[in-house]
């Protein structure tokens, strides 16, 4: 029965965590980040791109407003297992699958962001802009978008951070990034894959959120100092 | 400020653009630590592997895989030696047949590592109905000219293997010996006073090997169905923690003696013997990616494929590492 | 990740035909008879995992929080362990208990979701009692009472709006939550989803989406009507203390 060199394979342990296993894998590690990053990417992106206009539309109406902040709730109601299966009869094998939930939660909490960003504007500023003959729109793009920046920027990071954690069921449809390693090690019963990936994406989640805080502050200079 | 920000979100974008060029280069590159894979991206046929049979290949070929550990290890294979034959090779898994089947018929999915029988039985039962009498034979040879026959054009299968994967229902020995059984048929008369609780994957309720397989041939008795997985660790854990009686597993397992489970004998023959077989879309039914996958096809004996299994899921190499060494060990 | 993008298919008619065929048959609903479970069984035991998991979660984060109240780095860690566990991905702890020492059914799902609701209840139970005017509790010890009794007569009592909208937002992420559960053999509403994918059943997988998103929306409806009540009732009782 056995072939003349036979299969055999040196038995490896399983520990909760080993870093040999991390350096051994280097390569599956890099391209499942970069496959987690640009999902993440393109999420936030997708759902940021959308978000500006639909906050700036609700902004016109108070019916609107209860309209947009009603769709919100039902969106996020969706939970992401049942979102993700939904869409993969739609778009198959494309990354879509992931991306349009993903984006749409982004969505969600990027919109209730900029709205109350937009709230928070100094209603003096406004003032004085239109003394100074601004048009609403021109007063939209100078005055209010800058001065609500600080809380659009911290509802992207809030987005980027749980999105990074959600592009992990996205495993279950075979794109996830890190999620579709989490699912892998589950079939082979692999305890040190497993936790590998899961703090892997913890970890990514911290980085970015480090990333986006520095960015946050260049970005709004004059915020320096009050707490974010 | 205006500016800044489209600019700054197009900016985005563009990185993002980037990112997937990048992403889709890695894809085709090199993958850890494998023999096979040191050659991908060459088409040069001279630099060429052994087990291309002198063709080279090229193109973007996806390979399909079901969501369980001796799936995935063979899709990895598949994808080594493809890529190694100059494919430009990736993978995805699926949570069943009926999840990536309607994508290999519409030309989505490329290659899939298959069982025989089974898919036989899955297209007889599409479309004949699911009471159709099965194609699937003992005899591997009539039920690859059965399947042959029931493929669509755009479809074809390679050479199969001489492994076999069989679906199998294990029990706890404990069990077995305390209650004198070792057969399906005792498992059911005992079933008769004793309603049985049994785990298998979603689909287990509607497919004719599974859950209606057991009532109908065998007449067991089940009063719960624990969904678990397809032969993974839910379906262990519901076994060995007494959640659920009897269980789903395949015989080609190599870990469940070592959790103390014992697979019961099929005595009516409900389960057909399933050798592994490569389906593939026509267009790679000859050429460098029909010789690659028939050579491991030719390698894939019962004990080769049981130490496959054993190596990911006891000796815990990831199923990368397994198939790249595979690769190595066997196709060089 | 295939980076060119396939156009979507169209929904055909024969998944619109499965789930008007699913929603009007009676056994998708009450179980059939070989069986498989319906939504009203699936429902019960979504409920039985979501009220475990956000009882448990109480226990344990209203008491953490009032301990770190009471501790002068109590913020930090309220904000580390918070920002912590909104990180983790719940699918991969469910899937790593599974193959632990812990098993499959509900306990995985529980743990999975009382580490995943914690952050809510906590953050504002903290939030809550420190609000509580240093002079009210320092009046409540002039009066006599002990820490614990100024924790329990005093402090809690006027935390509870906000310690109400921590157990609303808990709850309602429980019950979305439970969801993934399904893949750890748990059971519940989520067993729809994966039951319909496995089985390529869309009639199902539409059909749960519904169930499940229209009965996270009542929840949240419900809890807010709940917790105004309770906003009514004990913020008045705040203002006649202070």
């Amino acid at each position: 029965m056995r072939l003349p060199r036979g299969f055999t394979f040196h038995k490896q342990g399983d520990p909760w965590l080993s870093w040999h296993y991390i350096t051994s894998n280097s390569h599956a590690i890099l391209s499942a980040t970069q496959t987690h990053v640009i999902l993440t990417v393109e999420s936030v992106a997708l759902g940021l791109l959308v978000a500006l206009p639909v906050a700036a539309l609700a902004r016109q109406r108070e019916w609107l407003r209860s309209t947009v902040l009603n769709l919100c709730t039902a969106v996020y109601a969706i939970p992401s297992l049942a979102f993700v299966v939904a869409m993969i009869k739609i778009f198959e094998l494309s990354s879509l699958t992931v991306v349009i939930p993903l984006a749409s939660y982004s969505l969600v909490i990027l919109v209730r962001n900029i709205l109350t960003g937009l709230d928070e504007v100094d209603a003096q500023a406004v003032d004085a802009a239109r003394g100074m003959g601004m048009s609403n729109a021109r007063i939209l793009i100078r005055v209010r978008l800058p001065m609500a920046l600080p809380t659009v920027v911290a509802g992207i990071r809030l987005a980027v951070v749980s999105t990074i954690e959600l592009v992990v069921i996205g495993g279950y449809v075979g794109q996830g990034g890190y999620g579709s390693k989490i699912f892998e090690a589950f079939s082979n019963r692999s305890h040190t894959e497993m936790t590998t990936y899961i703090l892997l994406t913890v970890l990514l989640a911290l980085v970015a959120d480090g990333l986006l805080l520095a960015l946050q502050r260049v970005i709004t200079p004059w915020r320096r100092g009050v707490a974010a | 400020m205006a500016l800044r920000r489209t600019r700054s979100s197009s900016i985005t974008l563009a990185a993002a653009g980037i990112a997937i060029a990048f992403t889709a280069a890695a894809c085709g590159s090199s993958s850890s630590g494998g023999n096979a894979a040191v050659n991908s991206g060459s088409t040069s046929s001279s630099n060429l592997p052994a087990y291309c049979g002198g063709a080279s290949g090229s193109g973007k070929v996806l390979v399909g895989a079901s969501n369980f550990a001796e799936n995935i290890t063979l899709a990895d294979i598949y994808v080594d030696v493809l890529k190694g034959c100059g494919y430009d090779a990736s993978e995805k898994t699926f949570a069943s047949r009926e999840a990536y089947y309607p994508l290999v018929t519409k030309g989505k999915i490329q290659v899939i590592p298959e069982y025989a029988a089974t898919l036989t039985d899955f297209i007889n039962d599409a479309k004949n109905g699911p009471n159709a009498p099965s194609k699937a034979s003992g005899d591997i040879n009539t039920t690859i000219a059965n399947l042959k026959a029931e493929l669509p054009s755009t479809l074809a299968v390679l050479n199969p293997a001489a492994a076999t994967d069989r679906n199998a229902f294990a029990v706890q020995t404990k069990f077995a010996t305390a209650n004198h059984i070792t057969t399906l048929s005792q498992l059911a008369a005992y079933s008769q006073s004793h309603p049985l609780t049994l785990a298998g994957p979603p689909e287990c309720p509607t497919r004719a090997f599974c859950e209606p397989g057991l009532e109908k041939t065998y007449g067991m008795k089940i009063a719960h169905f624990q969904q678990t997985d397809e032969d993974g660790p839910l379906t262990r854990k519901a076994l060995t923690s007494g959640k659920a009686q009897v269980g789903l597993v395949f015989s080609s397992d190599g870990d469940l003696s070592g959790l103390g489970l014992t697979v019961l004998t099929d005595d009516k023959d409900l389960q057909a013997s399933d050798n592994i077989v490569p389906l593939v879309a026509s267009s790679l039914a000859t050429g460098a990616a029909a010789n690659a996958l028939n050579a491991v096809s030719a390698k894939l004996d019962q004990a080769t494929l049981v130490a496959l299994n054993k190596a990911v899921v006891v000796d815990k190499g990831t199923s990368q590492q397994v198939a790249d060494q595979f690769v190595a060990q066997e196709l060089s | 990740m295939t980076p060119d993008l396939v156009l979507p298919a169209q929904v055909d008619n024969s998944t619109w035909h499965q789930f008007t065929t699913w929603f009007t048959t009676k056994s998708s609903w009450l179980g059939g008879t070989n069986g498989t479970a319906g939504v009203l069984h699936l429902f019960v035991q979504h409920l039985w995992i979501s009220a475990l998991s956000l009882a448990i979660t109480c226990a344990i984060g209203i008491p953490l929080a009032a301990l770190l109240s009471r501790w002068r780095r109590g913020g930090l860690i309220v904000t580390t362990v918070a920002n912590g566990a909104r990180s983790v991905p719940i699918i991969g702890v469910m899937l790593l208990l599974a193959i632990g020492p812990i098993g499959i059914g509900t306990e995985p799902a529980v743990i999975a979701l009382v580490i995943f609701a914690l952050p809510p209840i906590l953050t504002n139970t903290y939030t809550g009692i420190c609000e509580v005017d240093a002079e009210t509790t320092r009046a409540a010890i002039g009066m006599g009472m002990t820490r614990l009794q100024v924790m329990r007569s005093v402090e809690l009592p006027l935390a509870i709006p906000l310690v109400a909208t921590g157990i609303r937002l808990a709850a309602v992420q429980i019950w979305a939550t439970a969801t993934i559960a399904a893949i750890v053999g748990s059971g519940g509403l989520g067993q729809l989803i994966t039951v319909g994918y496995a089985t390529q059943y869309y009639g199902e997988v539409y059909g749960g989406v519904l169930v499940i998103a229209l009965s996270a929306i009542a929840l949240d409806t419900v809890l807010k009507r709940a917790q105004t009540a309770v906003r009514l009732r004990f913020g008045a009782s705040q203002s006649s203390l202070s």
